[in-house]
């Protein structure tokens, strides 16, 4: 008796594109989220430390 | 001996030196004003307009006192730098974004040929990181990098990787670059699409970085080449003429927090990594979302980490391009506006050096400072409207009239010093180009003299173009819109006269109806005006005039007579690209072999 095995058709190979070819290796590097939101009430404390980082110079040309 | 941090005591001195003179020439101006416009007794516009002129003088001494300490700078001690072998890994990033790929990729080929012209052993290899959205494009970017490899022999050491959403836009993609695949190199040279470095400025940077294991980030200064046009020619000389003292100058005042300008820099990867992860600012934009002038904020962020930024202006070798007409330059502008408006958001982020925060305020008043000088310009029409006519005879049975004080002499004086403050550090910056020699690249004596003045006269009746565009963008921020990322042209930049009338009628129309009010309201400052609103009215032809080629000798750089190696290898690549272009439908791989 002849069996005819039918398979599905072979799912063709994906083809390398050049992007996968040529992507960067993968080397990860933890890259955290930085804080740049202030809490409550920080504006007063900024416009101090501006003083502050002006106060040695005027201080000098007094 | 060698010095790898700009001095404390040196940086503290001029930060007070420039904030001192700028407050002074400003306090003195208001004052001036209000002793002007008190003369008939104080009003409220009085005061106002002596508000406005105190911030508007200060931001213009501010850029006159930031030229002065740019001359004066004393030179800075020799940076260390290794001299034997390089043991770091270097990858230079080329984030593109809807570029032309064959330009782009011939610099990539024009760059690598340099650094290996160098013959210095290190490793530097190129990744293009695409964020490229239209697809044709994207499938050019990828025919165009196999003709790179092919070329330059680059496989393993050139890479190509395209975002499926460009989410953070430039600095996301970097940061999804430096997150993937960071830790296969020590530093990164961070491009723009239109950079070019010589070979040996990107060795002379890795050695110096390598040699002061502080230092996260090292900038150099730009030149710009490649202008063809009116505007770009005046723009390409002011900048290659001027900045150079500006720039010193900058970085005497930032001492170890800086510049960053984004591009045609080399960073420590760790470094970067710790510290520069870019959070979504909460809102929606275009004050909150992802950050746009993120150059700031990482200088920023480096320097809160107590990482060193530093500015080498003694480093040559350094390219870009810049806009080729007014409406390129104002909607790079509009991009630029939206991102240092949105930095009054980070005012207040924790830990950051005084300094930095004073750097965002700098950027955030550089684009209100016109707004400011067109609120003066509306209450001046306003108080001359207003005026009460002097009473000459206040005394009763007193037969002879008594004249107001004619605080004329003030007002003129005023206005000079204003004049002075714009004009002075360019001619003392031209004095400095004489007497170093610099003046030789520029045309000589002469020529560069010929050309500051072309281009003063050709900036001045810009500006009120530019300041209108400006304005514009501040309100359109304030109001809520977003202006998006749009790429930039990198084309010839010439326009035709329905473009130049399509981009810039508005600003026509606002200066005749500007000009029609102040004649009708205070005609007395018609004269005054003119200077401003007739700019205005011809912004379309003004705008039209300058996107055309420049004469052959018109604003000589040094880059005409002595062509950078880097830009005749460039030129070279593309002229051996050109003869073999590619076939539309050509698959990437199979071009490989090309070369």
């Amino acid at each position: 008796m002849n069996v005819t095995i039918q398979t599905g058709a072979k799912p063709a190979a994906k083809q390398a594109t050049l992007a996968d070819l040529m992507a960067p290796p993968r080397a990860a590097l933890a890259m955290p989220k930085q804080v740049l939101t202030a809490p409550p009430g920080s504006f007063m404390r900024s416009v101090r430390s501006l003083l502050w980082a002006v106060a040695p110079g005027l201080r000098r040309l007094g | 001996m060698a010095q790898n941090a700009p001095s404390r005591d040196r940086t503290i001195s001029a930060r007070a030196l420039a904030i001192a003179a700028s407050v002074l020439a400003a306090a003195a101006a208001g004052m001036v004003f209000q002793i002007y416009g008190a003369a008939d007794g104080v009003g409220f516009l009085d005061v106002l307009r002596s508000t406005l002129i105190f911030f508007s003088t200060w931001w213009l001494a501010w850029g006159a006192a930031t030229a002065l300490l740019g001359l004066t700078a004393r030179q800075r001690p020799a940076v260390a730098r290794i001299a034997g072998a390089i043991k770091g890994r270097t990858v230079v990033i080329v984030p593109v974004y809807n570029e032309e790929p064959r330009i782009t990729f011939a610099r990539i080929a024009a760059m690598d040929a340099s650094i290996q012209a160098t013959h210095i052993a290190a490793q530097v290899d190129f990744a293009v990181l695409s964020d490229t959205r239209d697809d044709k494009i994207a499938l050019q970017e990828q025919h165009w990098f196999a003709r790179l490899l092919a070329r330059q022999n680059g496989e393993g050491r050139m890479f190509y990787r395209r975002r499926e959403k460009n989410t953070g836009r430039k600095a996301g993609n970097i940061e999804e670059f430096i997150a993937s695949s960071g830790a296969a190199w020590d530093y990164a040279v961070i491009l723009d699409a239109d950079s070019l470095m010589e070979g040996d400025t990107i060795i002379e940077m890795i050695r110096r970085i390598e040699a002061a294991p502080k230092l996260a980030l090292l900038q150099t200064l730009p030149r710009v080449v490649g202008a063809t046009t009116r505007f770009g020619r005046a723009m390409q000389f002011a900048a290659g003429f001027h900045s150079p003292i500006f720039a010193r100058g900058l970085a005497a005042t930032q001492g170890r927090t800086g510049p960053f300008w984004g591009h045609n820099a080399i960073v420590r990867i760790r470094a970067w990594a710790e510290s520069c992860g870019l959070p979504e600012l909460p809102g929606r934009a275009p004050f909150g979302g992802h950050i746009m002038s993120h150059d700031y904020v990482e200088a920023a962020l480096l320097a809160r980490a107590g990482w060193l930024v530093r500015l080498d202006d003694d480093l040559e070798g350094s390219y870009e391009e810049g806009p080729e007409n007014i409406i390129d330059h104002a909607k790079r502008d509009r991009r630029w506006c939206q991102g240092n408006l949105q930095h009054a958001k980070l005012l207040t982020a924790p830990g950051l050096k005084p300094w930095s925060r004073f750097v965002f305020v700098q950027g955030i008043f550089a684009y209100i400072a016109p707004l400011i000088w067109l609120a003066f310009i509306a209450a001046s029409i306003a108080a001359v409207y207003w005026v009460e006519i002097p009473d000459y005879f206040p005394e009763a049975n007193w037969p002879f009239p008594t004249f107001p004080n004619d605080q004329t002499p003030k007002a003129i004086g005023l206005a000079v010093g204003v004049f002075g403050l714009l004009v002075m550090p360019k001619l003392l910056v031209a004095l400095d180009a004489i007497f170093t020699g610099r003046v030789r690249g520029f045309g000589g004596i002469g020529g560069s003299l010929r050309a500051m003045l072309v281009e003063l006269g050709l900036s001045s009746l810009i500006a009120p173009i530019l300041m209108a565009f400006q304005s514009r963008s501040v309100l359109q921020v304030l109001l809520g819109r977003d202006g998006g990322w749009p790429p930039n042209n990198r084309g010839d930049g010439g326009l035709d006269i329905t473009e130049a009338w399509a981009a810039g009628s508005w600003i026509s129309w606002l200066g005749l109806s500007g000009l029609i009010a102040t004649h009708l309201m205070a005609p007395v400052l018609t004269l005054w005006l003119l200077p401003v609103g007739l700019p205005m009215v011809a912004a379309p032809l003004l705008i039209w005039w300058t996107s055309h080629p420049a004469g052959p000798h018109a604003f000589p750089v040094p880059e005409d007579t002595t062509i950078p190696p880097i830009l005749t290898r460039h030129n070279a690549v593309l002229a051996a690209w050109s003869i073999a272009a590619p076939a539309a439908n050509a698959t990437p791989l199979a071009e490989a072999k090309l070369g």
